[in-house]
């Protein structure tokens, strides 16, 4: 199982576990595509970049912390990634355009 | 957890974005269009059937990787009572929805993933084997709704897959990374891949050298970008997505039965979910074998559980005008009832008489022969089955106004008067727009055509029937001697 985690502050951070290859999924989605998961619309992301042991991801507008999170959730959920602990084999960190 | 219930799943899909377009418009929650949610609520039912303790034995199997109780959607069959279980299944759902399992071809389709997997393991030392073992723990732990695509866009039928103008008649490889492929193409005649957290793609048919971009197995999840579903639209589409009353159709709750188009451009997969990349010999293989458990199951079984209901919907239908002792009524229910459970012996033989492929693998599959008879007997006698329900219905059933009409102030009591026989007009319509759900809808074609049409059966009864043995029989009783 592959463990991701999502930090989209300082305080906040989730984990969800997927089959392998779901942080790849994820990135071609986010780099490739320029999506997340289940957001069909063009636009939501305004910067994707790999790191070293994750991704930095900065979406577009004024987002908080906490809807963030919910963008994020329904990605992951989306290519298989359900809420779970464990310690992370990628972390992706989430801000906002403004 | 092993076990989602029906309201897990309902909460799962509500987290779900697929890409979906259905009669002209993008649906942007599949449980708020009438016609997407009808095969939500029927796979839901399916998962309602598994915490039933009553279908326990039925609907509830053992998982052979980690020994925890699963839905027998994700189960893979070791053994005969296994097999027997599977198509006992099929008869189940079919009889409780009169619809899709839509976990249906994406049982039959692991099983043979599991089969052919393991060969080619054996065979060319890859890692198939291991990574769809770890694909399907995942899928039994999280009981996912799986589904199956199998059947490409084709394009003329006299071309190749590589010869085709258009590429994307046939899923296709179109990249090959460190982490994964990216793949294109099209596959059509799609059931439930909407509603399913995942679905597994296979080869439509058997590929050759110089193909390789072709052969493909992987398991796609539901709302992957890149990945976009065209609902099937009909004339039953539109009658659920505009009426005001769903009680009013043939099958209320779980639709008549829906498919889409799935189109991939340039989807990802990840290496984790591919169980096939190039291995053009073993295309074959994996599709009969898909081919010979999908025939035993929605041929013997799936269809019988559909002429249950129908056989059912008919007696009563001649019970409602007093026809029901009328012995050349009685006659043609007897018939319907032959031509069903023909089937679904075959399918029990089919299961009874299956066996380990390949030897060693631990993976049983059905008796061929005995599934394609299934299957083929089916196609033509469901024809049969519903000529005798709209015969035995009458003309009511594809006459008749609607059910609400009866409640109109004005024509409401002309109705009454008009359609009340041996029962009210309200029985008689009622099961009226039953029957006409089924012959006048779409099952028809889609047991003709569901699990290969009978132009393939036909094909491997002739492979695997030794007809030398036969004529060699009739000689010998014949006195004829040996040439």
């Amino acid at each position: 199982m592959e463990i991701i985690a999502v930090k989209t502050g300082r305080e906040m951070t989730r984990s969800y576990s997927g089959l392998g290859g779901t942080f790849a999924s994820l990135a071609y989605s986010c780099l490739d595509k320029k999506t997340i998961p289940g957001f069909h619309e063009k636009g939501l992301i305004a910067e994707a970049e790999l790191r070293v042991g994750g991704m930095l991801l900065v979406l577009s507008g004024k987002r908080s912390e906490t809807e963030l999170m919910e963008i994020m959730d329904i990605g992951l959920e989306n290519i298989g990634a359900f809420p779970g602990a464990g310690k992370a084999k990628y972390i992706i960190d989430v801000k906002s355009k403004e | 957890m092993a076990l989602k219930t029906a309201k897990e799943y309902l909460d799962s899909v509500k987290k779900l974005s697929p890409r979906v377009y259905c009669g002209g418009k993008w649906v942007k929650n599949l449980l708020d269009n009438n016609v997407t949610r009808s095969m939500v609520m029927a796979n839901a039912a399916i998962y309602d059937l598994a915490a039933d303790p009553k279908y326990k034995e039925i609907m509830v199997a053992a998982s052979h990787l980690t020994g925890e109780p699963i839905n027998r959607n994700l189960n893979v069959a070791r053994n005969l009572h296994d097999l027997d279980m599977r198509q006992e299944m099929a008869l189940l759902t079919s009889q409780t929805v009169g619809t899709c399992n839509y976990r249906c071809v994406g049982c039959d389709a692991l099983n043979s993933l599991a089969s052919t997997t393991w060969e080619m393991d054996r065979d060319l030392k890859t890692k198939y084997n291991e990574t769809f073992n770890k694909w399907l723990a995942f899928a039994q732990a999280n009981d996912l709704a799986v589904s199956g695509a199998i059947t490409d866009a084709k394009g003329d039928r006299k071309k190749r897959p590589s010869q085709q103008d258009e590429p994307d008649t046939f899923v296709h490889l179109v990249e090959k990374r460190k982490d994964g492929i990216v793949v294109r193409g099209i596959k059509v005649s799609q059931s439930g891949a909407i509603g399913s957290h995942e679905t597994l793609v296979l080869p439509g048919g058997a590929l050759r050298e110089g193909e390789e971009a072709f052969a493909l197995a992987f398991a796609v999840q539901n709302s992957v970008p890149g990945l976009t579903y065209i609902c099937q639209y009909n004339a039953y589409s539109a009658e659920r997505e505009f009426c005001d009353d769903e009680s009013e159709l043939g099958s209320p709750m779980y639709g008549q039965r829906e498919t889409s188009t799935m189109v991939f451009d340039n989807v990802f997969i990840p290496w984790e979910r591919v169980f096939l990349c190039g291995e053009t010999k073993y295309c074959g293989k994996m599709v009969t074998r898909f081919a010979k458990a999908h025939r035993m199951n929605c041929g013997g079984a799936c269809k019988v559980g559909f002429a249950d209901l129908i056989i059912g919907g008919t007696v009563l239908a001649a019970e409602y005008i007093g026809v029901d002792k009328v012995p050349h009524i009685q006659e043609k229910i007897i018939d319907m009832v032959r031509f069903s459970e023909t089937s679904h012996a075959c399918a029990i033989a089919a299961a009874m008489r299956g066996r380990e492929e390949p030897k060693g693998s631990g993976v049983f599959l059905p008796d061929d022969l005995f599934g394609n008879a299934a299957k083929l007997n089916i196609a033509h006698g469901f024809w049969e089955i519903i000529k005798n329900a709209g015969d035995i219905g009458g003309g009511l059933v594809v006459t008749m106004p609607r059910q609400k009409d009866l409640e109109d102030p004005e024509v409401g009591p002309m109705l009454k008067k008009a359609f009340a026989a041996a029962a009210p007009a309200e029985k008689r319509l009622k099961v009226a727009k039953f029957l006409q759900h089924w012959s006048a809808g779409l099952h028809g074609p889609g047991t003709w055509h569901g699990a290969g049409a009978p132009q393939t059966q036909r094909f491997m009864i002739s492979v695997l029937t030794d007809f030398d043995a036969k004529k060699k029989m009739a000689k010998k009783v014949m006195g004829m001697k040996e040439e």
